[in-house]
């Protein structure tokens, strides 16, 4: 199995680094090969900003970083990919309980939105589409892992799904 | 609205102006005026001249049915552009001149919830829900509440101009009891939302004849 691995956050990205290595599964993060098994994303640290500081520019670049980057990953990688590939997104899980975390509410709902329109979309081509998203707690890293592992490995029915998961790692929503 | 004086913006002016006629032959009190919400510098120009706000709704939107890997990036720009950035632009400025009670109403659509050909635009309307949720949270303290809808299905010129007969009878028949939604179904839910509920907030209701609750999916 070869990985497409769009890399993003760096404690994240270290996270799906670590997992793949350990579960012996080869990744390129430059998408330059002819075919992949899988795809997997991570979502990049976003700027954070009450709504008094949340101007249009802002607005724009969270748009670009958070949502068009991750659009763009899977439209290049998707004619790479044959029937029983995988599309896995990580991005955080956000708990819009503080100011500022606007931007990555809006990321984080677009995500699911976006997981859950192509995996309907993608379902004929037998090429599932999930999220990870992690939620910063004080237990291991390793749901992130096993979670990962298991949906790079599982039947592609199962697909339109964003788990939330707990992690340890400096997830940009912290 | 009933005792409210309602101000109209549109791109194109004479929408705006053949609404706020139809609101002043009914008794109401409205203006109109050209804005393109877009355009950041004209947003800020407009508000400049409304030294109080109570209640916006945002209703501008455009919308695109097109397959995931046929859609360009600047196809998705240019949707997230109206549908979220203008959408923005609009609750900043009218947040600084609300007062307590005052409400957002922000008109997102049942295709957040995922559909196969509406990628780009559910993405968009589930980042305005993603967007309500947290700004009502910044914002409860002063009393303020913002709101989503998720329309379905409404007989409106912007869905008759999107879809081919054979797309709309197609449509038409998923629809749980085959019919659809009429504008007056949403202006009722965005009445209620403004003026008769101030305690709900971050919230989004669909407005779609049930529809969100048959399958996971919502075609």
């Amino acid at each position: 199995m070869r990985v497409a691995l769009r890399p993003g956050a760096s404690d994240l990205t270290g996270v799906v680094r670590l997992a793949l290595r350990e579960a012996s599964i080869e990744y390129r993060e430059d998408e330059h090969a002819d075919a992949f098994a899988a795809l997997i994303t991570v979502a990049e640290p976003l700027e954070e900003s009450s709504y008094h500081a949340l101007d249009d520019r802002t607005v724009a670049r969270i748009v670009d970083a958070g949502i068009l980057s991750i659009v763009g990953s899977v439209q290049r990688v998707f004619p790479k990919l044959r029937a029983g590939s995988r599309i896995i997104h990580i991005t955080p899980c956000c708990a819009p309980n503080r100011p500022g975390s606007i931007g990555a509410a809006l990321v984080e709902a677009a995500i699911i939105a976006l997981t859950r329109s192509t995996a309907a979309e993608f379902a004929e081509f037998r090429i599932s589409v999930n999220a990870i998203m992690p939620r910063a707690t004080w237990s291991a890293d390793s749901a992130i892992s096993s979670t990962l592992i298991y949906l790079l490995q599982a039947p592609t029915s199962v697909t339109g799904l964003s788990l939330t998961v707990p992690c340890n790692c400096n997830a940009p929503n912290r | 609205m009933s005792g409210y004086e309602t101000v109209i913006v549109n791109r194109r002016v004479e929408l705006s102006e053949e609404a706020a006629a139809r609101i002043t032959a009914d008794g109401g009190c409205a203006r109109s005026s050209a804005l393109d919400i877009c355009d950041a510098p004209a947003v800020a120009n407009f508000f400049a001249l409304q030294p109080r706000v109570d209640a916006l709704v945002n209703c501008a939107g455009a919308f695109l049915i097109r397959p995931f890997c046929e859609t360009t990036i600047d196809q998705w720009r240019a949707l997230l552009d109206v549908n979220l950035r203008g959408l923005w632009s609009m609750c900043r400025h009218s947040l600084v001149r609300m007062q307590a009670g005052g409400s957002i109403v922000n008109v997102a659509s049942r295709a957040y919830l995922g559909s196969p050909q509406l990628t780009a635009y559910g993405t968009s309307k589930a980042a305005v829900i993603g967007l309500t949720r947290a700004l009502a949270l910044e914002v409860v303290e002063r009393r303020i509440s913002v709101n989503a809808i998720a329309p379905g299905m409404i007989e409106t010129p912007l869905l008759r101009e999107s879809l081919d007969p054979a797309a709309f009878a197609a449509a038409r028949a998923q629809q749980p009891g085959g019919y659809w939604g009429t504008p007056d179904d949403v202006a009722k839910t965005v009445s209620f939302l403004i003026a008769g509920a101030p305690f709900i907030t971050g919230q989004v209701i669909c407005v779609d004849g049930g529809k969100s609750v048959t399958s996971a999916y919502v075609g």
